[in-house]
């Protein structure tokens, strides 16, 4: 979860610095307001695709990794504490 | 059953004199009694604590707090002599220490942020004079990305503090459970002591996994977010940043909720049945002819000298918690407010986003703040509503 979380933010970032040098380079301010529409666009499928991949995955795979990892975590908060209370 | 065993353990050290009490005496001799009482509850206390095996907890306080620093043993006695290790005077000088500390170190770096900020204001006003904007515009890019690392790179060594502090926290708590409860136990029962373990796994679960591998990475995504929004001249993500943080609030606030709630139903039903189910034992034990009284004495100086032990085992965790959450939550306060006086104070000359920048890095620290407050929040109200809420 925190890598693929990390991953997309980095993802985002990068592709936002990049747009904001290609902003930059546009010699003539009349072009500028298309090519931000078409970065915006560009922006929103970065921003939603995650979000509709999982909900795609959503009805397909039982266990996400999500789950697995919480149910990780709880054995072994569970493990340790009975090791030290037993 | 350990605690079953603890209190046959304590049944056989208690003298005869315990015997001898039970009977009915003249009055001049009461006050030796009190005495001898008091002696007794005092070796019960210290046969209690040496079953309680410290070494865990005092490993890990040592590993959090330095070695020799603080014994957590001698603290709980010290406690249990009614005396507060902690003075208002020393209290001061830590935190006085920490802040100044944490000023002095992070001098530098908020002086090259003040020098950025005011030679990009410098460039772009001289560049503005030149016939093409782009320059300005250029030079200013330039020089937010080089405050973009620096602020980043400061965050970060802020954000690796509080996962270390909460790491070290839980590992303290894992420390620290067995013994608890052993003492819940023996002072309330084990329904009791079962429904506070419960709550104590579900805390240690939500800081481990929840704020830790959850809120925490989403802090950096927002931070990361909000200064990277200020590279466009348009703004592009500040409603998706605003939606982040609000979504960190709502999980901050809910977990509270949620923790305070089952503890809440908890609290309602396990001490009335472990009371119910002592009193019985306790009434039929008294009843008894010839050693009735006796036994009714010494179930007293246990259960007596359990609560002691519990509630100042409670105060005790508390105090540790306390110290070890105190350097942390200092140097996250100093930080915000740093970044939060820097944003005002660069306003009127720096560039809006530059201004803007400085501000979302306030709001991070401030959102790191939030998590660690939360998890003392969580712990501090775990161990101090079962030290309040056991009537016996």
């Amino acid at each position: 979860m925190r890598e693929w979380l990390y991953h997309w933010t980095e993802n985002l970032a990068l592709y936002f610095i990049f747009l904001s040098v290609i902003l930059q380079m546009i010699p003539d301010d009349r072009y500028k307001k298309y090519v931000r529409f078409f970065i915006g666009l560009l922006l929103i499928w970065i921003i939603l695709s995650p979000i509709a991949q999982g909900i795609a995955q959503l009805g397909t795979i039982d266990q996400t990794a999500l789950v697995q990892e919480m149910e990780d975590e709880w054995k072994t908060i569970v493990d340790t504490l009975t090791v030290e209370k037993g | 059953m350990r605690g079953v065993a603890l209190a046959l353990i304590i049944y056989m050290m208690v003298p005869t004199t315990t015997l001898a009490a039970s009977t009915p005496v003249p009055t001049g001799v009461q006050q030796e009694n009190e005495q001898d009482r008091e002696a007794q509850m005092r070796r019960a206390q210290e046969t209690i604590l040496d079953q309680m095996q410290l070494d865990e907890v005092e490993q890990a306080v040592d590993s959090m707090l330095g070695e020799n620093t603080i014994s957590f043993r001698d603290l709980l006695l010290q406690l249990m002599r009614g005396e507060i290790p902690l003075s208002k005077k020393n209290m001061g000088t830590l935190v006085s220490s920490i802040l100044l500390g944490e000023i002095s170190g992070q001098r530098t770096t908020f002086l090259q942020i003040i020098v950025l900020v005011l030679l990009s204001a410098l460039f772009s006003n001289f560049t503005k004079t030149m016939d093409r904007p782009q320059i300005s515009e250029i030079s200013f890019y330039l020089f937010y990305l080089l405050l973009f690392s620096l602020l980043l790179q400061s965050f970060g060594s802020l954000a690796q503090v509080l996962a270390e502090t909460l790491t070290n926290t839980v590992e303290l708590m894992r420390a620290l459970v067995p013994a608890y409860y052993l003492s819940i136990v023996i002072a309330n029962g084990t329904l009791t002591g079962t429904a506070y373990y419960q709550i104590m796994l579900v805390v240690l679960f939500v800081i481990q996994w929840l704020l830790l591998h959850m809120v925490l990475p989403c802090i950096n995504s927002y931070v990361l977010l909000g200064t990277v929004n200020y590279t466009a001249t348009e703004d592009f993500l500040s409603k998706f940043t605003e939606l982040i943080r609000d979504g960190i609030g709502w999980i901050l606030k809910s977990v509270v909720a949620f923790v305070v709630g089952l503890r809440v139903i908890q609290g309602l039903v396990a001490p009335g049945i472990d009371s119910l189910k002592r009193t019985i034992i306790g009434k039929t034990a008294s009843a008894l002819p010839v050693v009735g009284n006796a036994i009714d004495s010494v179930t007293e100086t246990v259960i007596g000298s359990a609560f002691v032990i519990r509630d100042c085992m409670g105060a005790g965790v508390l105090i540790i918690l306390l110290l070890t959450a105190l350097a942390p939550l200092c140097r996250l306060g100093v930080m915000t407010l740093m970044y939060k006086i820097l944003a005002a104070a660069m306003q009127p000359v720096a560039d809006e986003r530059m201004a803007g920048c400085l501000s979302v890095l306030g709001d991070g620290c401030s959102l790191l703040l939030k998590v660690l407050f939360t998890t003392e929040l969580l712990l501090f109200l775990a161990i101090a509503m079962v030290s309040a809420g056991g009537v016996i």
